[in-house]
């Protein structure tokens, strides 16, 4: 039905218009559209889908929108809303349109995200270990020493493989111009991964044939490649190493993800409670009597670790858990300390760091970022507020964040003294053009923003889950595309080759 | 598989159980009084001996000489006060499976937590005056499809044997503790209606109709106590519960390569107990007395519930509490740097 | 001089407990200014024990008893020289300058110390006018400390804060030391607090201490108000500064007995308050009371 003459160059003429039609009035508007290169005007690459969506009218494009919604409930698909002891349950939201990389966009993507991972990981071997960073005039110390995340504590710990982040999600934006950026880094717990892989399998089920027309690459192996990294990384003389998911336990937000990966990698999945440090071992409490644990893959935040290092009040720990770590005899993925990367202020460095560790050019740009701990960018903050993104530096969710924009004053106000009063606290970003993607609003299309979290493992070498969780802002106009905020989520394909190429 | 599993299985098995239990003995005594009518005896109340023994029952109905029928309803169907109310059980099967969701199938898990949520409805009560055979059935029906699903969706490895263990365990020491309460049912009374009254014993336990394919319609005290004490194929007798509790003991401790002392303690008791059951003879109960009989079982089960868990669930000595103990750690003292 | 050094610590139960874990803060330690030469660590009951060094590099020990105990001592006997003559001399090389970390580490608030304005005004007229005057400036703050502060027993514990501290006017060594701490960096003087020992040169003291309140010690000389010399009593470990000068490095302050810190003192950790060193802190499953009691003897050799 169509030629292509060459990436991103066909136009596709549409079918007449008429109720069979897809969407007919779509307009892209001034964004960058996944989709339309234009009114009318099919992306190459989605030309097949286009096709296939052309041949439903709206009552069964809302018949697969509501199955698959269905097969997301039935199956407990959930995450909490309120913590608390009787938190609300909802399921994200999904959208039936997956949303198509190309290949070569791809690469760019897979590359960029290698480089940078390996560049924060020698950051934080760098900040653990001599600091040369600190007196390199790269960047403030202060601003590395003061980091909420910086643990003190895990100096001199040499993490196996020197890996301290083994799971990362970085959080993807395309700009007007269709130039992908790097928005931030998760390098804590990041969690959605579950969403990634189920989204996938809800979208097989609920319509398969698209799956005809394209070579998707596959996402369904990230338990088990997840799995072999968490081996790689055992204590030396570990031979059969035992693996658990460490969880805070049901009252967590992410508590479905702990579990729906915990029985996707076949390992026990604990509470703090279920282990013990004895003669510098961990072990866990079954009913067999204690069984040694090599490695935890931990979903609990490096404060509530482990009473006798960090907060003692806390319930969700193992005593005795760092030391036994300090001295090989237990792993951890990710390390401790790897907020002091994830830090929005020190984010602002990254390009920097991958010059000053790895001597390249960073492949995917950062987004513009504004300091307030520099006077000369206070000064645009403030004249600029209207204009501008204010984010907390150690907030997530979406929350402690100011859409200058959209703001009312008071808001934009309140933002100020806060700045003022703490600009440590805050970084700056222009409010970004988000690219969009056409969703299905429960009678017709309509065009959303959307981002991208692309999942990245590394073990004895770095793995890019092709794809990752496109993540949208389900309210016409708005930027927040977190699920606590109610974001909802697209497929993400990333097709083998391009179409036709 | 982790020791905080098992014991929460086990006790969400164990409270499912005890709802039925209730509901049942809730159900037949209500009918019991609908049928006494106007009636006015000695044995006319008959709520208030389900408060037990006056030493177990709660203090501020303790005072009262005759708590009214409906201040004792309220106590063991909606009290949350109560840990063994009805309402209570089913909030604390919940907790205890809600922390173990994903061993549990997620069918069991939408169904209890269903259950549950229907109980939080705030015109609880009014609902439940207004139609109590319906909302007893309701309950009942809901903890027994829980049952049916454990059995169905769970492969029969450890953690099925552990939901066993619990359920059998509770329904040897419920049906123990009803006979005791209702044996009041099984003197001879001066109206007639005792065979209204032997049967509601057997109903409390679900039993009747067992009873009579069993025994046809001779329906004598003695035989009541038999059925519900001996019967070896009755799944509600204690006899069969036990032999029940003591095979799933059995498939848990035949996987354990090491027999620690607590387990194996657990193994001898438990099979002592069943060995006791299965030889012992319905005169001699009688004769040496029902009470005390019942009380030394129910003793029994109890030792036997703390060996299973000193042996498997977890290690230090466990307050004989239904509701589970916070499991922090202690911090020690730190050492001042005084000089 | 050489010193024998035992350090006993005894935690009793009311009842059987399991899974005690504790991390302890003894020794060995060895710098410029001491030679740790024998370093012994027993358990009883019989316990692991792993030694490990720690983020702040300082000696560390995992002491783990799985079994149910009643009880857990822990002796730990100690040989030490020490090897620094006359503090008051500037270091003859120029000292290290301090790296980021160690600026961020000894300068900045920390859980024990916060920023406290009462402090920044008490120390504000010492602010050194140059480099040189800092070690006299700290020499002058540990004068105030020990002048306008008592030494008491009980009316702190191993939680007060500063403010607390403060508001008294009184405490023991540990407290001082915080507050000295906090002086010091109002004034940017990097400062670190150090556990560890103090000698009476000449007699072997015997320092005892009972969480219970029951000590049978030739008591104390508290007398209202200020404190006279080394205390030749009670207390577990001891507890004082280092403040970092240009001039001479950095060296030990003990504001508890007004003096700078030299043949008397054995260092055994340090870092930035007492949250990073305590000699030792711990964690038990069960249901029961403790009772901690604490016996430092020491010695002096030759």
């Amino acid at each position: 039905m169509t030629s292509n003459t060459g990436v991103g160059q066909a136009h596709v003429p549409l079918p007449a218009p008429g109720p069979q039609t897809p969407a007919p009035d779509y307009d892209p508007g001034p964004f960058w559209d996944e989709m339309f290169e234009g009114p009318g005007r099919v992306r190459s690459h989605y030309a097949a889908l286009a096709g296939r969506l052309a041949t439903l009218s709206p009552d069964e494009v809302a018949r697969r929108q509501q199955t698959a919604e269905l097969s997301f409930q039935v199956r407990g698909i959930t995450f909490a809303v309120n913590q608390g002891t009787e938190g609300v349950e909802k399921i994200m939201p999904f959208d039936l349109i997956p949303r198509l990389l190309r290949a070569e966009e791809w690469r760019q993507i897979e590359r960029g995200l290698e480089q940078r991972i390996r560049a924060l990981n020698l950051f934080l071997a760098d900040v653990y270990h001599e600091q040369r960073i600190l007196t390199s005039g790269i960047i403030p110390p202060e601003l590395v020493l003061g980091a909420r995340g910086y643990r003190r504590e895990f100096h001199n710990v040499n993490p196996p493989l020197g890996v301290y982040t083994h799971i990362v999600g970085s959080d993807l934006v395309r700009d007007g111009s269709g130039q992908f950026h790097v928005l931030e880094d998760n390098l804590r717990t990041p969690s959605g991964v579950s969403y990634v892989v189920e989204n996938r399998r809800v979208l097989k089920r609920t319509w398969p044939r698209i799956f005809e027309d394209y070579d998707v690459r596959p996402i369904e192996g990230y338990p088990q490649d997840l799995l072999d990294i968490l081996h790689a990384i055992a204590p030396a003389n570990a031979e059969d190493p035992t693996v658990v998911l460490l969880t805070p336990g049901a009252y967590n937000s992410a508590y479905f993800e702990h579990a729906f990966l915990a029985k996707a990698m076949g390992i026990e999945m604990v509470q703090g409670s279920d282990l013990f440090v004895d003669d510098a071992c961990v072990f866990m409490r079954t009913t067999r009597g204690r069984r040694r644990v090599d490695v935890i893959y931990r979903r609990v935040d490096d404060d509530f670790l482990d009473p006798l290092t960090f907060r003692p009040d806390s319930l969700l720990g193992v005593p005795g858990l760092v030391p036994t770590y300090r001295l090989g005899r237990v792993s951890l993925a990710n390390a401790i300390g790897t907020g002091v990367a994830d830090d929005k202020a020190i984010y602002a460095y990254v390009p920097r760091f991958i010059s000053y560790y790895l001597g390249e050019e960073p492949i995917l740009p950062n987004v513009q970022t504004f300091l307030p701990t520099e006077p000369a960018d206070l000064r645009y903050i403030l004249e600029h507020l209207d204009e501008l993104v204010v984010k907390s530096v150690n907030e997530s969710g979406g929350y402690g964040m100011l859409i200058g924009p959209h703001a009312a004053k008071e808001e934009r106000d309140e933002y100020r003294a806060r700045i003022l009063a703490d600009p440590r606290g805050f970084i700056a970003q222009p409010t970004l053009a988000l690219s969009r993607h056409p969703c299905w609003t429960s009678d017709h299309f309509e065009g959303r923003h959307i981002d991208l979290r692309p999942f990245v493992l590394f073990g004895r070498e770095v793995r890019v889950t092709p794809g990752g969780l496109t993540r949208v802002a389900l309210r016409g106009g708005s930027l927040v595309v977190n699920s606590s905020q109610g974001g909802g989520g697209k497929d993400t394909w990333v097709l083998a080759e391009d179409p036709g190429a | 598989m982790l020791c905080r599993v098992a014991e929460d299985l086990f006790w969400t098995s164990r409270y499912v159980e005890r709802a039925i239990a209730v509901s049942r003995l809730s159900e037949v005594t209500w009918h019991l009084e609908l049928d006494a009518g106007d009636v006015e005896d000695e044995h006319g109340d008959f709520w208030a001996p389900l408060l037990g023994p006056a030493d177990e029952a709660p203090t501020r109905l303790r005072g009262d000489e005759h708590p009214s029928p409906d201040e004792v309803r309220h106590y063991l169907i909606f009290d949350g006060q109560n840990p063994s109310s009805l309402v209570s059980c089913v909030r604390q099967a919940r907790s205890a499976a809600r922390g173990v969701r994903e061993s549990i199938s997620s069918e069991m898990w939408e169904h209890l937590n269903t259950l549950y949520l229907s109980l939080v409805d705030p015109d609880l009560a009014a609902q439940a005056e207004d139609n109590p055979h319906g909302f007893y059935k309701r309950i009942r029906e809901g903890a027994q499809f829980f049952q049916g699903l454990t059995d169905s969706t769970l492969a029969h490895d450890e953690v099925w044997h552990f939901t066993g263990l619990g359920k059998y365990l509770e329904r040897a020491d419920n049906v123990a503790r009803v006979l005791s309460l209702q044996a009041h049912l099984l003197l001879t009374g001066e109206h007639g209606d005792d065979l209204v009254r032997w049967l509601a014993v057997l109903r409390s336990c679900g039993s009747a109709e067992a009873y009579a394919r069993y025994y046809s319609l001779r329906v004598e005290p003695a035989r009541v106590v038999e059925f519900l004490l001996l019967n070896p194929i009755f799944p509600q007798s204690v006899r069969f519960s036990l032999g029940a509790a003591w095979e799933a003991l059995r498939a848990i401790g035949a996987s354990q390569g090491i027999s620690h002392d607590s387990a194996t303690r657990a193994s001898r008791a438990l099979g002592m107990l069943s060995a006791q059951l299965e030889h012992a003879a319905v005169d001699e109960v009688l004769e040496d007395g029902l009470q005390p009989y019942l009380t030394s079982i129910r003793n029994q089960i109890a030792e036997i519930s703390e060996h299973v868990t000193r042996g498997y669930l977890r290690d230090e000595p466990r307050p004989g509490r239904l509701v589970a103990v916070a499991r922090a750690a202690m911090i020690m003292a730190a050492q001042q740097q005084q000089q | 001089m050489r010193v024998a050094v035992r350090h006993t610590t005894r935690l009793d139960y009311t009842a059987a407990v399991v899974e005690g874990i504790m991390d302890a803060r003894l020794g060995p330690h060895s710098d410029a200014d001491q030679r740790w030469e024998s370093f012994d660590l027993r358990v009883n009951p019989s316990a692991a024990v792993r030694p490990y060094t720690d983020g702040f590099d300082n000696a560390a020990h995992l002491i783990t008893i799985s079994r149910a105990h009643q009880s857990i001592e822990l002796v730990a006997e100690s040989r030490v020289e020490t090897l620094l003559d006359d503090p008051f001399v500037p270091s003859a090389t120029p000292p290290r300058p301090l790296r980021p970390a160690e600026l961020a580490d000894y300068l900045a608030p920390s859980t024990m110390v916060p920023r406290e304005p009462e402090l920044e005004a008490m120390a504000a007229p010492y602010r050194p006018a140059d480099s040189a005057a800092a070690f006299e400036a700290v020499r002058q703050l540990m004068d105030l400390i020990y002048s306008g502060f008592r030494y008491q027993r009980y009316v702190t514990t191993v939680a007060t804060t500063v403010a607390e501290v403060l508001r008294e006017r009184a405490g023991v060594c540990q407290d001082f030391a915080h507050v000295l701490l906090g002086l010091c960096r109002s004034i940017d003087i990097p400062a670190r607090y150090v556990s560890g020992y103090i000698v009476h040169q000449g007699q072997s003291q015997h320092q005892s201490s009972s969480s219970q309140a029951q000590f049978q010690s030739q008591s104390q000389s508290q007398s209202s108000g200020v404190s006279h010399g080394p205390s030749a009593e009670a207390g577990a470990s001891h507890a004082w500064i280092e403040a970092y000068t240009p001039t001479h490095g950095w060296r030990g302050f003990d504001p508890t007995n007004n003096l700078v810190a030299s043949q008397e003192h054995i260092k055994i950790a340090s870092g930035r308050d007492y949250g990073d060193v305590p000699p030792t802190r711990g964690t038990f499953r069960g249901v029961a009371e403790e009772h901690l009691s604490v016996d430092v003897v020491t010695r002096v050799l030759e």
